[in-house]
């Protein structure tokens, strides 16, 4: 069970919830993930995106119910692991949205890299945009937790050039 | 469209190139995306195909690099079931069947 220690001011967390409370009602009726061309059969096709929905909902769910709790930002958190992993894929959803919703006008190599001028951007975008860096932060720390052996090895080495082993 | 390859007539040269078309295998394709973690998406190919870190690594640095990998090939249904569960964790993933 991952357990993460969290110092955050009580006016960012009151900043994250709103962001991510407003994210999360975008998500509420639209996935992130492109699905086209998944299936030619519209039934079977809308099964899959009500699928995934439903996925998400509770995902986000999860994200909310633990950084509404009054503890969260005060000091250790426990996560479980279940709870750990919809955490992780509410992150990656909620950052995809505000990066398609938000950020569109920041070239993705930025993002990427993170050169970013928080500065530059207006109020309303570096709130969002402080939210997005702390979600990635957040999947890091639970990332390292659960899963020390990837931190580990993980290189961002632009050198390192994929071999050609097949899947 | 695979689906183009079908013949009313099963007799004519259609259903042969129909039998091709569905014993070719099928890939998934994750493809890359300016968001995701590159731990996250070593992790999420580890837990969902069970590949070791050195393996997910390197479908990793394929995406990130070279904008796509094949990160799994063989029939079309368990292909499905994994690029739904790729997109639950919010890969960009999709289903391309093998060329002939």
């Amino acid at each position: 069970m991952p357990k993460i220690e969290l110092k955050i001011s009580p006016f960012f967390i009151e900043t994250l919830v709103d962001v991510v409370e407003r994210v999360t009602k975008i998500l509420e009726g639209e996935i992130v993930v492109e699905t086209a061309g998944i299936d030619e059969d519209p039934d079977l096709a809308a099964a899959w995106r009500e699928g995934l929905l439903e996925a998400l909902r509770e995902d986000c769910a999860h994200l909310l119910s633990i950084i509404e709790n009054h503890d969260f930002g005060q000091g250790v958190i426990a996560i479980d692991d279940q709870q750990a992993d919809a955490t992780l894929r509410a992150c990656s959803a909620i950052r995809l949205k505000i990066q398609q919703t938000f950020l569109q006008d920041i070239p993705s190599e930025a993002l990427e890299t993170g050169e970013i001028d928080f500065y530059a951007l207006k109020p309303d975008t570096q709130k969002v945009f402080a939210c997005y860096v702390f979600l990635a932060s957040w999947q890091e720390m639970l990332l390292a937790e659960m899963y020390p052996h990837i931190a580990e090895e993980i290189s961002f080495d632009e050198g390192d050039v994929p071999g050609d082993e097949e899947a | 469209m695979w689906t183009d390859a079908f013949d009313d007539n099963p007799d004519t040269e259609g259903s042969a190139a129909t039998l091709t078309e569905v014993d070719r295998p099928w890939h998934v394709v994750v493809r890359n995306d300016p968001v995701n973690l590159m731990s996250y998406v070593v992790m999420v190919f580890q837990k969902v195909f069970g590949y070791t870190t050195a393996k997910a690594k390197q479908h990793m640095m394929e995406v990130h690099q070279l904008g796509e990998s094949i990160v799994w090939t063989g029939e079309r249904e368990k292909a499905e079931n994994y690029v739904y569960i790729l997109q639950q964790w919010q890969l960009t993933a999709m289903l391309r069947q093998a060329d002939a």
